[in-house]
């Protein structure tokens, strides 16, 4: 089948439902291409979110009225949708507020010291790069002249020393994909855990951590359809229950007797996950995240993955189309990339973030300008700034298409 | 199905007559007659309903035609005080422990209050399982001092009262040992399912009492650690639906006898498995009506809604209440106790019999008769959330997709009208009382259409 014709049937059959796609933007229609930044929400969350505050506005696990129960029950599910979703047992997810606490979550639980070395790519996104350099010795994998990660050179980082390998499944810039297995395979034969930061991927393909074999795995809700404010650290059971406590509190207690007096036995923790979840959480939030999650399993992670790849051909071939326009990894093939491009335009006088702007502002198009937190990649590969498009699912050619009438508008 | 510890220890099990040999109680009709007067001339909640009282010598069939069918939110409403005879004080009989006000273990629609006459529910439950003679003996010494442990939901079902663990002698009440202190059976740690294991083997259980889906958790732990299921004469199992999975996770680490018993808290014991694996009515406390289905039900014939006439209680005698559960019956099978015929099965509730286009019942029974021993499938959960679609959770070993495809595949046809998908998961939410339903159906039924009048 035709790419065009493979983009354009899924996405006209969705964009139905995202109600935002519907909103205009300075006259033009709306073209949104900024999903690796956060998605828009389709209805089926919208709903779940707002039946929550209309129908059981509760707290959960504490209420004994019918509304508490009713929340709880949403609440619970979205966990077990959760851990269906990589392939988890529901114990070993634990709820956070995203990605970056996931990883600061994780950076805790393994009580690096000084001279403690993570290895991770010089292209990873700061969520995923700062937590490393904090009481700890970050190792950072050189990347080529595309921000792509020299993979080939892992193993010569790997030392005595190497406490974690961390790694982007995606990278946020240039939508590449890791070799997952390779990695996995070449850090556990030194007994080195790993951890996969799936933000970018999770809502474009099936990602089972069983397969996988990755100790740790994070990932945020709102860049996969879902409400801001959630998001998940999967760690393999036997990790999970070693982890020292995080933040302590209402709900993460068994039992506190401390009226007997001060002692540690005092203070029962429940099990895990719940032990790692103190306070109320981010219940709509999270009810919500469920729903995205039942959304695009309904889909189908293989057609959306289809749709990706497929999209991605177009995407890149497109922009490179144009004179003046530089895509990063643009030879690295569909299946090793997301529909994700990260370009620069040579337009006179405008910076990267002002391309960006331009494009919302001119054509309604919305797509991401600057570093997007990778501020090393693009040191590394000289660059001061970056413009970056994000399809999704929803997408047509025809939103692909303004984008490149746009960069070829203010490129001439 | 017993009281939590606090009712139990509050009235001991009393040694009753064992009614094992099969004789028919030939004034059952004549007592459920009674019992019908009894609660019409003293509860207030029948009196304010200005209903007739059956006349001397009445047959029960006409007795039962003229009174209303009653449900659970009739008592919801109305409960405690309209539900002891008048001249009695709620407050001071439950303070004293004359009656015992307890709560079901339902979700939100179903959770009920229910009261007890002291001591009734063990009483009505010890003659009901001595119906099955192999119980009987094993209750009787035959494999040592009767000791049961009871595994299920917790006594606080949601949580809210977490205060730590209690070490197992106060989990122990008499002979009696509750097992589970955790809410959700799915965040079982290996350590609490080992426990757990070891408290039975400790406890010299010679009967276990158990939630089939938590015991399916437990024995495919078992199993997986090499250990069995050390009871030493019978499993019983009530609380909610047992799925084939459930049977064959139980049967491969446990070789004792393994029996259904159905009731409900409002209730009590209704029916309890024989040697003949049908399910038999239990003589002397309750009057089942099975009202058939209209519409024929696929993969299930039979099928009846469970009503029952409770005979021996004073505080909130019941008459005609819709218990909500789906059973098949066996009409031509033997009544040994009473002239309520036997169950073939017990098929689920009401509200998880999906309903199809054409006015027919899918009941969850006739679901996991279909399902069969589908290669690999541990749980499942069938979800209508429309008229014309349903969508089936699947937990699988091994290839989980392929599985989820062999469920659907095996459901579909009984499903005519609905468009089915399934999809393979992790994990299946329980209910916020800790029970887990096989199958939900979102949609409301027009139960007078299915079942005739009286709703």
């Amino acid at each position: 089948m035709d790419d065009r014709v493979r983009i354009d049937a899924l996405a006209r059959r969705v964009r139905g439902e995202f109600p935002l796609l519907g909103r205009t933007l300075e006259g033009h229609p709306l073209v949104y291409l900024d999903s690796a930044s956060t998605t828009p929400k389709p209805r089926a969350v919208i709903d779940a979110v707002t039946d929550y505050y209309e129908r059981c506005t509760a707290n959960v696990h504490r209420g004994v009225h019918a509304l508490g129960t009713e929340a709880t029950q949403r609440f619970d599910a979205a966990r077990l949708e959760a851990a269906s979703l990589v392939g988890a047992a529901p114990d070993e997810i634990v709820f956070v507020r995203g990605t970056t606490e996931a990883i600061n979550l994780l950076r805790h639980a393994l009580s690096l010291g000084p001279d403690d070395e993570v290895v991770f790519p010089a292209s990873e996104h700061h969520a995923n790069w700062l937590p490393w350099r904090m009481n700890t010795r970050p190792v950072p994998m050189p990347i080529d002249e595309d921000g792509v990660p020299r993979w080939e050179t892992l193993e010569l980082l790997l030392t005595p020393r190497t406490k974690l390998v961390s790694i982007g499944h995606v990278s946020n810039v240039t939508g590449c994909i890791a070799p997952v297995a390779e990695v996995v395979h070449a850090a556990h034969a030194r007994g080195i855990p790993v951890l996969l930061d799936a933000a970018q991927s999770i809502s474009h393909m099936a990602v089972d951590v069983k397969k996988l074999d990755v100790d740790f795995l994070a990932a945020s809700s709102h860049k996969a359809f879902g409400p801001s404010g959630v998001g998940i650290l999967y760690a393999k059971r036997e990790q999970l229950r070693g982890f020292p406590l995080y933040q302590v509190g209402g709900g993460m207690v068994a039992l506190n007797e401390d009226v007997l007096g001060p002692a540690p036995s005092h203070m029962v923790p429940r099990d895990v996950p719940f032990r790692f979840e103190a306070g109320t959480p981010a219940i709509e939030a999270t009810i919500g995240f469920g729903a995205a999650i039942r959304w695009m399993r309904a889909l189908g992670m293989a057609t959306i993955r289809e749709h990706d790849m497929a999209q991605a051909r177009y995407l890149v071939a497109r922009l490179r189309e144009i004179p003046g326009v530089r895509v990063l990894a643009a030879d690295m093939p569909p299946e090793r990339r997301i529909a994700l491009a990260t370009f620069v335009v040579d337009a006179p006088g405008m910076t990267q973030e002002n391309v960006a702007r331009a494009l919302g502002d001119m054509y309604g198009v919305c797509v991401s300008g600057g570093h997007h937190c990778a501020h090393v990649l693009h040191a590394r590969v000289h660059l001061e700034g970056t413009v970056r498009a994000s399809p999704h699912v929803f997408n047509t050619t025809e939103d692909i298409d303004r984008l490149v009438e746009g960069v070829r508008d203010l490129c001439s | 199905m017993l009281a939590p510890p606090a009712a139990v220890s509050a009235a001991p099990l009393e040694p009753l007559a064992s009614p094992v040999d099969p004789r028919p109680d030939p004034g059952h009709a004549a007592r459920t007659v009674a019992a019908i007067g009894r609660a019409l001339r003293d509860i207030p909640y029948y009196r304010a309903r200005g209903l007739v009282s059956p006349s001397p010598g009445e047959p029960l069939a006409d007795v039962l035609a003229r009174q209303p069918l009653l449900t659970k939110k009739d008592l919801r409403a109305t409960l405690p005080r309209q539900w002891v005879p008048a001249g009695r004080d709620v407050k001071a009989e439950i303070l004293s422990g004359a009656l015992e006000l307890v709560e079901t273990s339902g979700s939100t629609g179903e959770r009920l209050r229910v009261l007890w006459d002291e001591g009734w529910w063990p009483r009505q439950e010890t003659r009901a399982m001595r119906t099955s003679a192999r119980v009987a003996a094993a209750m009787d010494g035959a494999r040592g001092e009767y000791r049961e442990a009871i595994l299920t939901t917790p006594e606080c079902g949601l949580g809210t009262c977490h205060v730590g663990d209690l070490p197992y002698e106060e989990r122990v009440g008499g002979a009696h040992l509750w097992l589970n202190q955790r809410v959700d059976p799915l965040y079982w740690t290996e350590a609490e399912q080992a426990r757990i294991l070891d408290e039975i083997g400790q406890h010299a259980t010679v009967g276990l009492e158990s939630d089939p889906f938590y015991l399916a958790l437990l024995a495919r732990f078992a199993r997986a650690a090499g250990r069995a299921i050390d009871v030493r004469s019978f499993v019983q199992l009530t609380y909610a639906f047992t799925t084939r999975a459930y049977l064959r996770a139980i049967r491969e680490v446990f070789a004792g006898e393994v029996l259904q018993l159905y009731g409900a808290s409002e209730v009590g014991v209704l029916f309890m498995e024989g040697d003949d694996g049908r399910l038999h009515h239990c003589p002397f406390t309750t009057h089942v009506e099975l009202l058939p289905v209209r519409v024929p039900t696929p993969g299930a014939a039979h099928v009846a809604l469970v009503v029952v006439t409770t005979l021996d209680r004073a505080a909130m005698p019941l008459v005609r209440f819709v218990v909500g559960d789906l059973v098949r019956v066996d009409p031509g099978g033997p009544r040994l106790w009473t002239s309520v015929p036997p169950l073939r099965s017990v098929e689920g509730r009401l509200d998880d019999a999906i309903a199809r286009p054409d006015g027919a019942l899918v009941t969850a029974g006739a679901i996991d008769r279909a399902i069969g021993d589908a290669d690999g499938v541990r749980f499942w959960q069938c979800n209508q959330h429309a008229p014309d679609r349903l969508e089936i959770d699947v937990v699988a070993d091994g290839d989980a997709p392929g599985a989820a495809e062999r469920v659907r595949a095996r459901v579909a046809p009984l499903c005519v009208g609905l468009a089915v998908s399934a999809r393979a998961v992790t994990g299946i939410p329980l209910e916020p009382s800790g029970k887990f339903r096989v199958s939900k159906r979102h949609v409301p039924l027009d139960v007078a259409r299915c079942f005739g009048t009286g709703f």
